[in-house]
């Protein structure tokens, strides 16, 4: 899969997670290399955003949102934004 | 001169000025307070283990019954209720305001939802750090009523339980509601691509389409 971050991916990735967490995230997107990408990336489309805007696990309990865009070679992915998502499974009955 | 997108992040006056008219009344006010803001005093969050220890560690006058931990538990369940509907509410009205703020000015627009995401995420790390330490509460409060009001044990276990799940309901409505932002933004800025590009694109479209 071809992929770029985007302009404002570091500066969100700082602020909203912990510096371990930043680094694993990267160690993550290095997965979207490949293709077909490996299932534990879990990459889907986001419900209601006409597959424009895709989701994929960014270690841990975060997540990347990923924007399929085009240029003059083919599809790109565009990384967004990263955040925690999952942190609540565990208290759940 | 850079984008509008960027003027919203770069120009600090701007955004000073936006956060002290919207953000401030949105963030800093009476809609946006914590569980911690709204909890009364005499039950303070997350004190709800020293609130019991109070009324039954022995030399003080009158030792709680099962009747008063009763009470105390009705109490804390239905704060922490009335604050699920509270946050519901203002929730509703922050996405509300960004809506309205989306079709007149995005410079407006993204530098409120800077600092809406990132209170909503403070909010959340407030809520979970009190997931986290249900356990042990339970623990210490346990040991607690086995010396002194040991009848009361199923009532603490039940009142814990539900606060634990109200709790994850508090914090999966601010994370849902984080998340919706986020993905507001995107589309209200979407970002260049900056550095390299990884990866090639072979084989991709034909993946994209196979997936449901």
């Amino acid at each position: 899969m071809r992929w770029q971050k985007g302009e404002y991916y570091d500066k969100r990735a700082a602020k909203q997670l912990r510096v371990e967490d930043v680094e694993r995230a990267e160690r993550w997107l290095e997965k979207l290399t490949e293709t077909p990408p490996p299932g534990d990336l879990k990459l889907k489309p986001m419900e209601g955003h006409n597959r424009v805007l895709c989701e994929a696990r960014a270690g841990g309990q975060n997540r990347f949102i990923l924007r399929l865009t085009r240029d003059g070679v083919g599809p790109l992915f565009i990384v967004e934004d990263v955040g925690p998502h999952d942190i609540y499974k565990k208290h759940r009955p | 001169m850079g984008s509008v997108c960027d003027q919203a992040v770069l120009d600090r006056n701007e955004k000073s000025s936006i956060l002290k008219t919207v953000g401030d009344r949105l963030c800093n006010g009476s809609i946006m307070s914590t569980m911690l803001d709204f909890a009364p005093p005499e039950f303070g969050f997350p004190d709800l283990a020293a609130s019991y220890k109070s009324l039954i560690t022995p030399g003080i006058e009158q030792r709680a019954d099962v009747y008063q931990i009763e009470q105390i538990s009705k109490r804390w369940l239905s704060f922490v209720r009335d604050s699920n509907s509270k946050t519901s509410s203002a929730i509703a009205k922050i996405i509300g305001t960004c809506e309205l703020l989306y079709n007149r000015t995005i410079p407006i627009f993204v530098a409120l939802l800077e600092t809406v995401i990132a209170r909503l995420q403070k909010d959340e790390e407030l809520a979970f750090g009190f997931l986290e330490h249900i356990p042990d509460m339970t623990r210490s409060m346990e040991e607690i009523f086995k010396e002194n009001c040991e009848e009361a044990i199923p009532i603490l276990k039940n009142t814990l339980s539900q606060l634990e799940s109200l709790v994850s309901d508090h914090a999966e409505m601010l994370r849902d509601a984080r998340w919706q932002l986020m993905l507001r933004r995107v589309k209200a800025c979407p970002s260049k691509g900056v550095g390299p590009i990884h990866g090639d694109a072979a084989g991709m479209d034909e993946f994209l389409a196979s997936i449901p």
